[in-house]
């Protein structure tokens, strides 16, 4: 089918900043070669369009006009000033982190080199000093990886390579955050890795934050690799919070060993198009998954969550819950496939996602998906789309409430449900005030 | 006092007319209970006094303390002393009772141009008319009425009720479903709030709830129109001879 | 405790090598040439007498199939079909002609008692249910006869073969065919366009509530021969019209393939109900042979307060691949879907529905109950949508799978998009088996665990055979294989 797709100008554009910065990205040669080759991978996949199943609510071909140049130098300058400017309310929680300025590590900003328990390294410094084996461990494309992931590839300039030691137990969270600072529009693409080992636990925070006054035109690629040992436990969750216009495409690969908890809670607010992608799959039994989120969109915002759970061996438990808030012509996706392999019996599985719509032109496309290859499980799913409840808005009214604060109420109680799943307290704390920042700015009917 | 004055309503989207010329007075200090059978324009009623929407008032006027309430908003009424105890009170996932409260109290208050509450402030009032009305606040901990028992709805109408003061409470069925022991807690709860500045509108299919909340007038309303009046002893005849006479009259 | 043990005794039978349809009517026919081409669609045409404008219109249609490919995002898997190796039309000698019940071919006739399908109007009337079906008989690719038809006249409702109604009606036909499912449609639709041999027609004239069931039965009898039945169904304004459609195929070693295309028309507050018991020979235990049903039905809410309501019963085929739809284009328009598929053996299945919400105020329901056992996969595929403009659209929806062994496989692909924000949408979903504990329970009272498994799918494909009229319940009962446990009545 596919013969001969005419490549559409960003396309091109991606072919030619790749020929631009090829010389300048890390990494030694077999790096170099990988990422030629992923180059090369990616013109043949081009952007994924509506035609690609996977990619049916998302189209990229038809939405990424343009391509800004890549981010390579870290020339910006940023103070912790206003890096607790950026964070907002995440400043609050109490944890170490490891900062990264355009898609470039900023040793400065830092403080995890006495993290107990965590051992934390740059992937742009690893990628300076490893050997030819690590490198190419470090810069490859997941199996299965889609064109995003392929570009990752090619692009990556540095993330966070975390390890959670053996047996350890990291009482304070690592927070990894990603600053966009300066002027002009531009395009960065990280790659993290975070290995909790056997019996180790810890907390980890991803964040991908704007400084008030950095160009708005951005487009950002990040992918995390996440590996949770026998027995380990990781408590992960993404917060992007941008002002509107950003490309935002991540992906999250998770494998899970025998009786491994991962807990993860995405928060998306404010991203222009964006792709929040988690893949996990247990690889050992008695594995427990949670993963939930909560996204807010208006204006022309488009947030989409797609999961793919896969169920490849018994006894394993999958959780998840999603809810967004739509507004204007804010437009959620979430697409979210549970697969059981043959003989994955004594699988439990259950799925639920919620949105809700403030406004006529909002829109809600859901795709839920069971695919059961074994008996003796209990999976479901659910998918609901609705406004406020006008009974409920009256109910409040009729309690003395004004109509504002009542609407209010309700959608921070419907975003509320979902924030309840993060445990860090702190974080949960910071969530509930981005939540209640965005409803301040809503334009509210 | 709560004046209704040839009140027609319908239905907004339909062109059935319920309330069909309604005439009520109602003082301040005293309890009247509407009495009627099914369909009758009870619970139309119980919400055209809150002001919910969907209903079309097309005549006739509400007055509360001789002012017109009906272009005012749910909210606004809220301000004025209007409270409705529903029949089925909503369930609000998410929202613990006490923030719910204390986001309403403070609402209200604001209105009628009183000061918020601060948090402990409002914590000890909580706790001081739980104690009165013999109500363990520790349920507003939960989410609203989200999983309540029929009976532990209505008792956390009756707090919020108590917490919010109104002056013109209106009580929508607050029988139905209830066991003789929820019965009698909502009942203590209803008359230690009954004062000489505050009006009840009692709204009931059955006697049963007038032995513990004892009305001081008694109105049949059949086919939208108060059929009859009269005192207590009206709601005992009532449930002897049942509706039949009013049904009829009204056909 | 009877009605358990006939319900064990049922099951037993849909078990695939004990499909009781499959002998073959040994009977004279005439047969178009094998393979496809356009002189195959012209030969089609003239068989049957057809004006120039529906030759013309098929032609139409063969030209856009030669440019299009066989879908392939359904979840099923066979060899490619080679369409030039088929037959595309076929009929018994002895129908040629005018024909009333006397000319029918006595061997037919018996085919379809043996299929317990009652023809003769007096065995219907002294049938044991007491109540009077219409049918009509396709027999590979024409009609052969048609009951009660002159009963009908007197209320005004047409029914009759499609064929017939080209000639009688050319005006109704060509007023609504391809009207909600164009010639372009998809691959198998296009390919029916071009060749559909025969069918059944049914207009209800305004305000007629249509005195009985109407029923068709479809019977692919001969050898390597495609059916490609064509179902036209117009309830006009304030009518109602419930129809039922039957099918049954010889047990062949080779596969045979099925693609019809349904259409239904509901103008303003007309209400159709249309009901499906197939059970097109499934293939033999090792998946050998077996009927391929690529089959495309579709209704159109086209007036306010119209109402469409699709029931199906699937538990044949080898393959099925159909997803019966609403387009909800009237205000306060409704759609229904209720299904039971059950796959045993090698059977795929791949079924759902779509619920196109256009019209403001319209509200569907869609229950979909799956039940995989054997090898087989089941998977559930649907769509709901509401338009930008159409507010206050109100969907509920719930699948839900039953597995009973661990080599099957049941899959749910619901794609759910509101583009307005007045929708209420609600879809769930579940898959599981049967609960260890649910069978101890019955056990624990004395049932046996085959008693037991039979009581508890019973009660899961409850709500659907609910929903079928009374008159095939029987059918549905003995092609289910379940019985209801006293809810009929």
């Amino acid at each position: 089918m596919n013969v001969a797709v005419m490549k559409t100008k960003a396309e091109q554009a991606i072919s030619e900043s790749f020929e631009a910065a090829a010389e300048k990205l890390p990494g030694t040669d077999v790096v170099r070669e990988r990422r030629a080759q992923a180059i090369g991978a990616f013109s043949s996949l081009g952007l994924p369009h509506r035609r690609i199943e996977e990619w049916k609510y998302t189209d990229l071909r038809a939405n990424v006009k343009e391509i800004f140049p890549a981010a390579l130098d870290d020339a910006m300058p940023l103070t912790i000033a206003e890096l607790i400017v950026a964070l907002g309310p995440l400043a609050h929680v109490d944890a170490h982190r490891i900062v990264f300025v355009n898609g470039h590590h900023r040793a400065g900003l830092g403080d995890f080199a006495d993290a107990a328990g965590f051992e934390v390294a740059a992937l742009g410094e690893l990628l300076a000093t490893a050997t030819e084996d690590v490198s190419a461990d470090l810069v490859s494309t997941p199996e299965g990886g889609d064109a995003v992931e392929t570009l990752n590839t090619a692009f990556v300039t540095d993330g966070a390579v975390v390890r959670v030691t053996e047996g350890a137990s990291a009482s304070k969270p690592l927070l990894i955050v990603f600053v966009r600072t300066g002027g002009s529009a531009s395009s960065v693409a990280v790659r993290n890795f975070v290995t909790v080992e056997d019996g180790a636990s810890a907390t980890v925070i991803e964040a991908h934050v704007v400084l008030p006054g950095a160009a708005q035109d951005a487009q950002l690629n990040a992918l995390t690799e996440v590996t949770v040992g026998n027995n380990a436990a990781l408590h992960h969750a993404k917060v992007a919070v941008d002002e509107g216009k950003a490309l935002h495409l991540t992906s999250c690969d998770v494998t899970l060993s025998a009786d491994a908890t991962y807990r993860n809670f995405q928060f998306s607010a404010g991203l222009g198009l964006a792709r929040n992608g988690l893949n996990v799959i247990f690889e050992g039994e008695g594995g427990k998954i949670d993963l939930s989120g909560g996204y807010l969109a208006r204006r022309a915002e488009h947030i989409d969550t797609t999961l793919v759970v896969d169920h490849a061996v018994p006894r394993c438990e999958s959780r998840e819950l999603f809810k967004g808030v739509l507004e204007d012509h804010g437009r959620g996706v979430f697409q979210g496939k549970i697969i059981v392999r043959p003989d994955a019996q004594k699988t439990d599985g259950k799925q639920m996602s919620q949105a809700l719509m403030l406004s006529e032109d909002a829109e809600f496309d859901s795709k839920p998906e069971l695919e059961i290859y074994a008996d003796d499980v209990v999976c479901g799913h659910g998918t609901t789309v609705a406004e406020l409840d006008p009974d409920l808005l009256f109910y409040c009214r009729s309690r003395g409430i004004p109509e504002k604060e009542a609407r209010a109420l309700m959608i921070e109680s419907f975003i509320g449900e979902a924030i309840e799943k993060v445990e860090n307290e702190q974080l949960r704390g910071a969530l509930a005030s981005y939540a209640t920042q965005w409803l301040g700015r809503s334009s509210g009917r | 006092m709560l004046e209704i004055k040839n009140l027609h309503v319908k239905l907004a989207d339909e062109d059935r007319e319920i309330l069909k010329g309604l005439s009520l007075t109602v003082p301040k200090g005293e309890v009247h209970a509407i009495m009627g059978p099914n369909g009758s324009g009870k619970s139309t009623l119980a919400y055209v006094l809150a002001g919910r929407d969907g209903y079309e008032v097309t005549d006739g006027d509400i007055l509360w303390n001789g002012e017109s309430i009906i272009d005012m908003e749910p909210d606004e009424r809220a301000a004025k002393g209007v409270f409705l105890a529903f029949q089925y009170p909503m369930e609000i996932p998410g929202v613990a009772g006490l923030t719910f409260l204390r986001t309403a109290l403070n609402a209200v208050r604001k209105k009628r141009g009183e000061a918020e509450l601060t948090t402990p402030a409002f914590l000890k009032l909580v706790k001081e008319k739980g104690q009165k009305l013999n109500i363990d606040v520790d349920m507003l901990k939960r989410p609203v009425n989200v999983g309540f028992s029929g009976g532990e709805k209505k008792r956390s109408e009756i707090l919020q009720m108590a917490l919010l003061e109104p002056t013109l409470c209106v009580l929508d069925e607050t029988d139905s479903g209830l066991d003789i022991d929820a019965l009698r807690v909502v009942s203590e709860g209803v008359n230690a709030l009954r004062d000489k500045e505050r009006a009840f509108v009692v709204i009931t299919h059955y006697q049963r709830l007038l032995n513990y909340i004892v009305p001081d007038k008694v109105h049949v309303l059949a086919d939208g129109r108060i059929q009859k009046t009269g005192g207590k002893e009206l709601a005992l005849e009532l449930e002897k001879s049942g509706y039949a006479e009013y049904t009829h009259k009204a056909a | 405790m009877a009605a358990v043990q006939e319900t064990i005794d049922q099951v037993r039978k849909i078990d695939v090598d004990q499909y009781k349809y499959g002998f073959e009517t040994l009977i004279d026919s005439i047969t178009a040439p094998k393979g496809l081409d356009e002189s195959t669609v012209r030969f089609i045409s003239a068989k049957k007498g057809e004006p120039e404008w529906l030759l013309n219109w098929r032609l139409e249609a063969f030209t856009r199939w030669k440019a299009m490919t066989e879908p392939t995002w359904a979840k099923v898997h066979y060899p490619k079909i080679d369409f030039q190796d088929l037959y595309y039309y076929s009929a018994p000698k002895s129908t040629e002609g005018p024909k009333s019940l006397a000319e029918v071919d006595p061997e037919l006739l018996e085919t379809y008692k043996k299929l317990g399908i009652p023809l003769k109007e007096q065995e219907v009337l002294a049938g044991v249910q007491g109540s009077r079906v219409a049918v009509d008989a396709v027999f590979d690719s024409v009609s052969v006869v048609t009951t009660f038809k002159d009963e009908l006249k007197k209320a005004g409702v047409i029914f009759c073969s499609i064929s017939e109604a080209v000639r009688e009606h050319p005006e109704l036909v060509k007023k609504y065919l391809g009207s909600v499912v164009p010639q372009s449609d998809n691959f198998y639709a296009s390919l029916n366009s071009a060749v559909f041999s025969d069918g059944s027609f049914v207009y209800v004239p305004p305000g007629v509530r249509c005195p009985m069931e109407l029923s068709t039965y479809f019977r692919i009898n001969a050898k390597q021969t495609g059916q490609f039945e064509r179902t036209l169904i117009i309830a006009d304004r304030g009518a109602y019209v419930s129809y039922l459609e039957g099918c049954t195929a010889p047990m062949r070693d080779e596969h045979q393939l099925h693609a019809a295309v349904v259409e239904l028309v509901a103008l303003d507050e007309a209400e159709i109900k249309y009901s499906t018991v197939q059970n097109w020979y499934p293939g033999d235990a090792q998946g050998k042979g077996g009927v391929y049903n690529f089959v495309t039905k579709r209704g159109d809410c086209r007036g306010h307060h119209s109402k469409i309501s699709w029931t199906q019963v699937e538990t044949g085929s080898a393959i099925t691949w159909k997803y019966p739809s609403c387009i909800l284009r009237g205000d306060y328009s409704r759609g229904e879907f209720y299904s039971i598929a059950v796959s045993n053996g090698y059977q795929q299945v791949d079924s759902g529905t779509k619920m196109i919400h256009l019209g403001k105020n319209s509200s569907s329901r869609i229950i979909s109950k799956g039940i995989a056992a054997g090898y087989s996969q089941n998977t559930y595929r649907g769509l709901v949508s509401a338009h930008r403009k159409a507010t206050n659209v109100r969907n509920f929806t719930n699948c839900d799978s039953l597995l009973i062994g661990d080599k099957c496989g049941a899959h749910t692909v619901p794609y759910i998009e509101a583009k307005n924000s007045s929708a209420h949408f609600e879809h769930e979903a579940t898959t599981s088996k049967i609960s260890d504990d649910m069978l101890f329970y019955c056990r624990q009272r004395g049932l046996s665990s085959e008693e037991a498994v039979a009581l508890v799918v019973n009660g899961f494909v409850r709500d659907v055979l609910q929903q079928l009229p009374m008159e095939f319940m029987a059918e549905s009962q003995k092609l289910i294989g379940i019985s209801l446990e006293g809810s009929v009545g």
